[in-house]
């Protein structure tokens, strides 16, 4: 982690210097203990999310686990790992205990995502389009046609989560259905970036800030709302910029990636993006201390912004170092 | 998950499969199972929440125009805490008497669930409606064959699967009574005897809920 944290703070252009590296880090907010239990609850909850899901896989889609040499179904897992972390502290952060029945819909809502967002983004132009339309039906009207597996997976698992709390309540519902928006907003965007055509550089930033934005601050709604009865607007406004964050970083860990796949985000646009995403740290941490009284969810969820930050400038390190993208799956 | 959680869950897959399997066939006319889409319906609240800015405005403030309204939540019922985030050009205050739209969408679920004959009054009342529709008399058909597929021990499970809807119910009908919170209005959260047997003890049922 040490080393993680140098290189980071290299990124950002801190000097290295050990006690400067430590001041930085003192900056940035997270507490050395959590730091270190993190990295306890990581393994726990991975290896967890493989007990849970590989049951799952088993029944209705073994052939994931060899897909790209087991690659994938390790990536599903290690988005399953964070979504289980980052909804621990989103519980813990609101009051509530997050037993055994949470931590189940956490690693549901994290397999989801992964399947829903492989839909949009690894099967061609075609396909995505018609996942999109596909998907608004079942959203809509709940009927959802299985072609595949892989949907019968992404079903059973969606059915599993909706049947883990009451999707009629007007703020989950409302989050869900946004979400999914701002994921057809972009994969629309992705299909055809002349959308953006005529736009000044400034307009197209803003407007490639507020999807990550929106993409990022919904998948921490609904998973919230998924995981706990209620959340106050005060709550609900203090929380989004968290989730945003996650999508910022994300973007930026992908940026060669994207790149090499001409998608267009807001990271691999902006100038200077290692300092941009401190910017957002910043503001994000503020909007969860300014938020939330001191507890362990609040320490959980700025070690673990703090943890996905410096590993995401060490990939975007390491990626920028490669002759040419591939897939690899990091923690 | 206990072993039995796991074979529930199962059967929970089965019978949401089976739904979409029997949809695909044309067994299930072509109504909607269930809709998340809240935009029809929030157009009506009195409230909306922007949570980029974090404030709450009156759905007809004029400031709305100039933001995005991708960061739009619509609000019914706001608390007292809630108005410290109010707009200060249309300054929202309590409302009473705006009650929250029912969901056309969910008749079909009341309709497939006490069609199983295991739900609580409400439920049931609601069902009975659906039921004598020709749309509700195909869905009797299809579910007495997936029925006719279970084992006893699945139909056994079958009853826990009940409590899951029946949270769903009770949420439902705490919202028709113009709650938002997922809190269930006195009264109303009555379960109905069974007429098998009782698969869950009340300490269970208390421990089972959604909204804890």
């Amino acid at each position: 982690m040490l080393r993680l944290c140098t290189n980071a703070a290299k990124s950002l252009g801190v000097p290295e210097n050990g006690e400067v590296v430590n001041s930085f880090l003192k900056s940035m907010g997270p507490r050395p203990e959590t730091l270190r239990n993190i990295g306890e609850m990581v393994n726990l909850y991975r290896k967890r999310a493989h007990d849970h899901l590989a049951a799952l896989v088993s029944i209705y889609y073994p052939a994931l686990f060899l897909k790209s040499g087991g690659n994938e179904y390790r990536k599903m897992i290690e988005l399953t790992t964070k979504m289980t972390i980052v909804g621990r502290a989103c519980t813990e952060l609101t009051g509530h205990v997050f037993d055994e029945r949470r931590e189940r819909i956490a690693n549901l809502y994290g397999a989801c995502c992964f399947l829903g967002d492989s839909f949009l983004d690894d099967f061609g132009e075609r396909l995505s389009r018609e996942y999109i339309e596909r998907l608004q039906v079942l959203l809509q009207e709940g009927w959802f046609e299985i072609r595949n597996d892989r949907e019968r997976l992404f079903y059973v698992i969606l059915s599993r989560l909706f049947r883990e709390r009451d999707i009629f309540e007007i703020m989950l519902r409302q989050a869900i259905y946004s979400l999914f928006l701002t994921q057809k907003h972009d994969a629309e965007l992705r299909l055809d970036p002349s959308r953006l055509d005529g736009l000044s550089q400034r307009a197209r930033l803003t407007f490639l800030k507020q999807l990550a934005r929106d993409r990022g601050g919904y998948t921490i709604s609904a998973l919230t709302l998924f995981l706990i009865p209620h959340l106050t607007l005060e709550q609900h406004r203090a929380l989004f910029p968290a989730g945003s964050l996650l999508m910022y970083i994300d973007d930026h860990g992908d940026c060669f990636l994207d790149l090499h796949f001409k998608r267009i985000t807001y990271m691999n646009q902006v100038k200077a993006p290692a300092r941009v995403l401190r910017g957002l740290y910043e503001q994000s941490v503020k909007s969860v201390c300014n938020g939330f009284g001191e507890n362990d969810g609040r320490n959980l969820m700025i070690g673990f912004l703090f943890r996905y930050f410096v590993t995401r400038l060490e990939k975007h390190r390491i990626e920028q170092s490669r002759t040419r993208s591939r897939w690899v799956v990091y923690e | 998950m206990s072993d039995g959680g796991r074979e529930l869950s199962t059967l929970g897959d089965k019978v949401a499969l089976e739904i979409q399997a029997m949809h695909k066939r044309g067994r299930l006319g072509p109504g909607s199972l269930f809709g998340v889409d809240y935009r029809h319906q929030g157009a009506g609240a009195p409230f909306l929440f922007d949570v980029g800015s974090g404030l709450l405005h009156r759905s007809s403030c004029r400031s709305l125009k100039r933001r995005d309204r991708s960061l739009l939540y619509a609000v019914w019922t706001a608390e007292g805490n809630d108005f410290s985030l109010a707009c200060r050009v249309c300054k929202p205050e309590p409302q009473r008497g705006k009650r929250m739209d029912n969901d056309r969408f969910s008749d079909m679920i009341y309709g497939f669930a006490s069609l199983l004959e295991q739900f609580g009054s409400v439920l049931r009342e609601r069902g009975k409606e659906y039921r004598k529709t020709h749309q509700g008399r195909q869905l009797a058909n299809a579910a007495q064959q997936v029925l006719a597929q279970l084992d006893q021990t699945q139909r056994n499970m079958l009853d826990d699967l009940t409590s899951i809807i029946d949270s769903i119910t009770r949420a439902v009908s705490s919202d028709n009574n113009g709650n938002n919170d997922g809190t269930v209005p006195k009264g109303n959260n009555r379960r109905s005897p069974r007429k098998k047997r009782d698969v869950l003890s009340d300490d269970r049922q208390t421990k089972g809920r959604k909204n804890v």
